[in-house]
């Protein structure tokens, strides 16, 4: 028996207004569409997809950031619009993209990491303060003379790490990171990458592992869900999604990460057409006109998430679902 | 065949606050028609610059200069700027990673296309249509012909890098130089984008010089491989040589830093190089990579850092000595 989710996503929709210029009527930008995600104690959830595909939007909501158009999102059973702020802030805390933004440029490294503990009032007295960021500057790996510099005298990784002392000092026990490394050089994303995977394991964290990076999510996600225009596609163990992807766009995907390994070409996930609008979604399968396999059907009806014939996880296609059913 | 373009000991100098910044420091290459050749680096080592030196497009304050500069016989270094605009473009072209640095947003696609082949060669304006119809149709483009009058906010960020390939093609060049042509777009958008790159290349017989940070991209389609680190080529050969023994330390640093399935098991450490880069202000001895090696020793400080064949055309700088292949290489 799997443990209560710590978060959970019911059925969720997420519309935007979107306005399209001078006396143009305004939009309805879907940018989540139906999703149900739950993330369990201690575990790494990976969220995979291409941009406009949703998934910063999840994470905005998983931090009470934005609130969905209709469905739930909730923190160990309470829906996250009933509660207060500072009570998800203390159990939720986000690591973003670009830590050059995510940092105000005039707070030095030490007000930073602090600014949880004032806010919340959850330190004793400025002894504790000062002592619970030091204690945490160490843990992120960030030697303690930098803590009176400002963000412009750090690099990247320097800066990510401020990010990550700053989501972890009011000890969270969820941890949403959007593309957490893509703006840094791969050996800085790998600094970066070993040390949320030493302080998952020290610290017990659940972890939401938003990324394009197929390779990365693979690395530190325990499961995975793939997203298209607003839907998850197909969701399973990473062991059984990156082993047997079932989904054409997770194929795709897949098929596209380029491994460092010389002679073998640029490989043809034979998608036709680009990525559609998403102010004028394509009727029934939404990836139908990328996808290889599409039939009449995946024009006419949106297929619904059903078991992916392998183990645990689910899959949303006509045609992967027949072949599932098909085999032995 | 002889090398289309050859650079020897090219320096690229900027004045900064705190003295110069030393950003390309003596590299050499060659490139002959049909091939590729990748400079991989990570951000600040200097590719880009490298570049933009061989274009004649750095920035005004920027000193560069080179033993060896030439492109298809002719010595860049002394070429004044009007015969240089004649060349660019015409018989080099060059790409860049956010379209829209090249495309300009406020004319029409076609009219930037038959500019881009009118401003060299005097062909009629129905015959420069023509060619950009062929070319947007080459490069993917459905409906060529009614989306010539289109905007370049009309386009999506993968068509936008088609449009500027076509645009880049316009004169048919020989030397294309691509600095990180897919980096902003998604991936499967990206393996789209570098395989029309790698076709049209056979196709036109296009020597190729294409500029990542990403090592997937450079063993999916480079001939030849120079890695760069802090201003300087640390090891170059051929693509396969490099990437099965990889000899200098940077160079395995990389390769082993990133998840690769089958070889790093989800979930365990990877295997990051410690430190960051040096600052390149000012002047600087011995290897750029020491401070941050496992397998630095006192040697590593003096000049010159010696130059090592690993085999054939393989070489790297370094004191050590060549390993065999294999990437686990003990440290």
């Amino acid at each position: 028996m799997t443990a209560a989710p710590l978060l959970e996503l019911r059925d969720v929709r997420c519309d935007f207004s979107v306005e399209r210029g001078f006396l143009r009527a305004r939009r309805t930008l879907r940018a989540v569409d139906g999703v149900s995600l739950a993330l369990r104690p201690g575990e790494t959830l990976g969220i995979v997809g291409e941009s406009g595909c949703g998934k910063s939007t999840v994470a905005n909501l998983m931090l009470g950031l934005i609130r969905p158009s209709a469905g739930a999102v909730l923190l160990s059973g309470t829906p996250i619009d009933r509660m207060d702020r500072r009570a998800v802030a203390q159990r939720v805390q986000p690591v973003f993209q670009d830590p050059y933004a995510s940092l105000n440029p005039r707070k030095t490294v030490r007000a930073i990491v602090g600014l949880p503990l004032s806010v919340h009032g959850a330190a004793a007295d400025p002894g504790d303060a000062a002592r619970r960021v030091s204690a945490m500057l160490d843990m992120v790996g960030l030697p303690r003379h930098l803590a009176d510099s400002y963000p412009g005298e750090l690099s990247g990784g320097q800066r990510q790490r401020v990010a990550i002392a700053r989501a972890l000092v009011l000890r969270p026990n969820i941890v949403v990171c959007d593309e957490p490394t893509s703006a840094l050089d791969v050996s800085v994303q790998a600094q970066i990458l070993n040390l949320l995977l030493d302080l998952r394991r020290e610290l017990g964290l659940a972890m939401v592992f938003i990324s394009h990076n197929l390779a990365v999510v693979e690395h530190v996600a325990q499961r995975v869900a793939v997203m298209y225009l607003g839907r998850v596609v197909e969701e399973a163990t990473a062991a059984a999604l990156f082993r047997a992807a079932r989904h054409p766009y997770t194929q795709a995907l897949l098929l596209s990460v380029l491994t460092p390994e010389p002679g073998r070409g640029i490989p043809d996930a034979r998608l036709g057409a680009g990525f559609p609008d998403p102010l004028a979604p394509p009727p029934g399968c939404s990836f139908h006109p990328r996808c290889p396999l599409a039939e009449a059907r995946c024009a006419a009806t949106a297929p619904a998430l059903a078991g992916r014939g392998e183990g645990e996880g689910t899959v949303a296609c006509h045609v992967a679902g027949a072949l599932n059913s098909a085999m032995p | 065949m002889a090398a289309l373009l050859e650079v020897e000991d090219l320096h690229v100098r900027l004045p900064v606050a705190g003295g110069t910044l030393h950003a390309v420091r003596g590299i050499g290459f060659a490139l002959q028609p049909g091939r590729t050749l990748c400079l991989v680096g990570e951000s600040g080592c200097g590719k880009s610059l490298t570049a933009l030196a061989l274009m004649a497009l750095l920035p005004r304050r920027a000193a560069r200069d080179a033993a060896r500069l030439s492109f298809a016989g002719t010595d860049l270094r002394s070429l004044p700027e009007r015969r240089m605009a004649a060349l660019r473009g015409d018989r080099m072209a060059m790409i860049f990673q956010d379209p829209m640095t090249s495309l300009n947003p406020t004319m029409r696609v076609g009219t930037q296309l038959v500019e881009a082949l009118r401003r060299h060669r005097r062909v009629s304006a129905a015959a420069a249509r023509d060619r950009a119809v062929a070319l947007l149709e080459r490069v993917g483009i459905a409906g060529a012909a009614a989306r010539l009058g289109q905007y370049p906010h009309q386009f999506s960020g993968g068509q936008r890098q088609r449009l500027m390939l076509a645009m880049a093609l316009m004169c048919e060049p020989q030397l294309l130089v691509a600095d990180e042509p897919t980096t902003a777009l998604d991936v499967t958008i990206q393996a789209q984008i570098l395989r029309l790159l790698a076709e049209v290349q056979r196709e036109l017989g296009l020597a190729l010089l294409l500029i990542t940070h990403d090592l997937g991209i450079v063993a999916r389609m480079a001939d030849e491989v120079a890695v760069m680190y802090a201003g300087e080529i640390v090891e170059r050969g051929p693509a396969a040589a490099v990437f099965a023994a990889p000899q200098h330390p940077y160079t395995q640093g990389l390769l082993n830093c990133i998840p690769a399935p089958g070889r790093t098991l989800p979930g365990t450490p990877l295997a990051a190089i410690a430190g960051v880069v040096p600052s390149l202000v000012g002047d600087w001895r011995g290897c750029a990579f020491r401070a941050r090696c496992s397998r630095a020793r006192p040697a590593c400080a003096d000049d010159p850092v010696p130059t090592r064949t690993a085999a054939g055309r393989h070489s790297y700088r370094c004191v050590l000595s060549p390993a065999p292949a294999g990437r686990e290489a003990a440290p």
